[in-house]
Formats: structure tokens, sequence, C-alpha cells
């Protein structure tokens, strides 16, 4: 019958030669010390200073990228009644927008996510603005920006162009300015 | 106070990237010094502190005792 050995007294037991020369104190083993504690929140420090200063870099990288879009043919738009609107993607079959005719003739086109948390909106013909039914914010609808409401920006601007008749979307343009900044 | 930095640079990269998403590329180099001087700070401290109580340090220095 073998007998089970203990790791507290066999073990220290039978290597008790060894640790006169190597002493150790299984208590301490666990304990972090002060200089280790340090080193870890120095490099923590270094973590979240790269980490803001990569966010920054790419940041930077994206506003100097001019990305050209192709242009791309609204169908229907010609047909447009005055105070009306209609939905249509560019540049992605993904990336919804929204094309509006005011009640001038004009014609304006905008991302149709809200700025707030990317909701889509709509076109209120009876306020003649965009309104994003989800926290009731609303953007003007000749120039995107925030007329109330929660959104921090304006719209997304998409170019519009007159071709033989025909709107074409040409570009799009992300918002920057923060209302009232 | 290591502690305390830590969390302030927490708090400045929440701001990075909240200031990145919403494309304010204005703000974003004064919060990247400001993370940047959190760093030396912490760095100084950890390089060049030592507890008072302590009259010889890990790198041999002895106190002047008078």
């Amino acid at each position: 019958m073998t007998k089970n050995l203990s790791d507290e007294t066999d073990v220290r037991a039978a290597t008790e030669p060894f640790q006169a020369e190597f002493p150790y104190e299984r208590d301490e083993e666990a304990q972090v010390t002060r200089r280790e504690f340090c080193n870890f929140l120095g490099l923590t420090s270094a973590a979240l200073f790269a980490g803001a200063a990569g966010f920054a870099a790419k940041a930077a990288l994206d506003e100097r990228e001019s990305v050209s879009l192709p242009a791309a043919r609204i169908d229907g738009a010609e047909s447009l009644a005055p105070n009306s609107s209609l939905n249509f993607s560019y540049p992605t079959e993904r990336d919804s927008a929204i094309l509006i005719r005011t009640a001038d003739g004009a014609y304006h086109a905008y991302g149709q996510k809200c700025t707030h948390l990317s909701s889509p909106v709509y076109y209120a013909r009876e306020h003649q603005r965009l309104e994003c039914p989800c926290h009731e914010g609303a953007f003007n609808a000749a120039t995107g920006d925030v007329l109330y409401g929660p959104p921090p920006r304006p719209l997304d601007a998409i170019e519009i162009e007159m071709r033989d008749g025909q709107i074409w979307a040409i570009g799009r343009t992300p918002s920057s300015s923060e209302v009232g900044g | 106070m290591l502690v305390m930095i830590n969390i302030a640079q927490l708090w400045i990269l929440a701001a990075t990237i909240d200031a990145a998403l919403a494309r304010h590329y204005s703000v974003l180099v004064p919060l990247v010094v400001a993370s940047g001087v959190c760093f030396v700070i912490t760095l100084s401290i950890i390089k060049w502190w030592r507890p008072t109580s302590r009259n010889k340090t890990s790198t041999g220095y002895v106190r002047d005792q008078r």
C-alpha cells in the first residue's frame, strides 16, 4: 500500500538539504512585490498611451485618405414630386441614403443613418424636415444640420449632380462639425 | 499615485476613441500628448521613487545618515 505524500511535510522534508542553499518561503511565493506591481502599472500606462496614439494615428490617416467613390444614377429621381423623398443606396447596397426634393424643387441627398444611434431618418412632409423617430431628433432638409434632439452632428451629405436630366450621386462627405461647436 | 495616473490615462483613451469616431481631429493631439505626459510621469516614478523609510536601495545607494 503506497502512502500519499503530503506536499507540505514530505516534499519539504525531502528537499530540506536544497532549501538550506536555496531558501524560499511558500507563503511568499504568490506574493506580488511592490516592484512587480509598479512594473505592471508601468506596462499598463505604456499600453494605454500606445492605444491613444494608435487611435489618433488611424483617425489622422482616415482623414487624409480621400476615397473617390464611383458615380451612381439614382433611379426615379427625375420624377420625384416636390416636397417628397426617395430612398436609394450609395455608395454600396448596404449604405442607405435618402434623396429629398424640397418644396422649391431643389434636390438634396443624405446618408439615412441618424448621427445619434444610426436609426434611419425619414422625410416628414408636413414639417419639411428629416426626422428620426427613435429619439425624436430632427435635421434641416436643405442643409442636413441638426434642428433639435440628441444627434451630435449633421447628417452625412451625398453630393449629387444633374447629368442629361438625370440625378447622379457622385460622392459622400462625412459630417464632422459638432452641434454648437 | 500610479493607479490614479492609470485611471486618468484610461479616461484619456476613452476620450480619444470618442473624438476619433466623432471626427474631432483637433482634440486628438492634445489627448495623445496628455497620455504621453502621464506615461512619462509613470516612468519617472518607477525609475526614481524610493520609499523614504529605506536607507539603502536595491541599487546600492546609501542614504546620507547624519
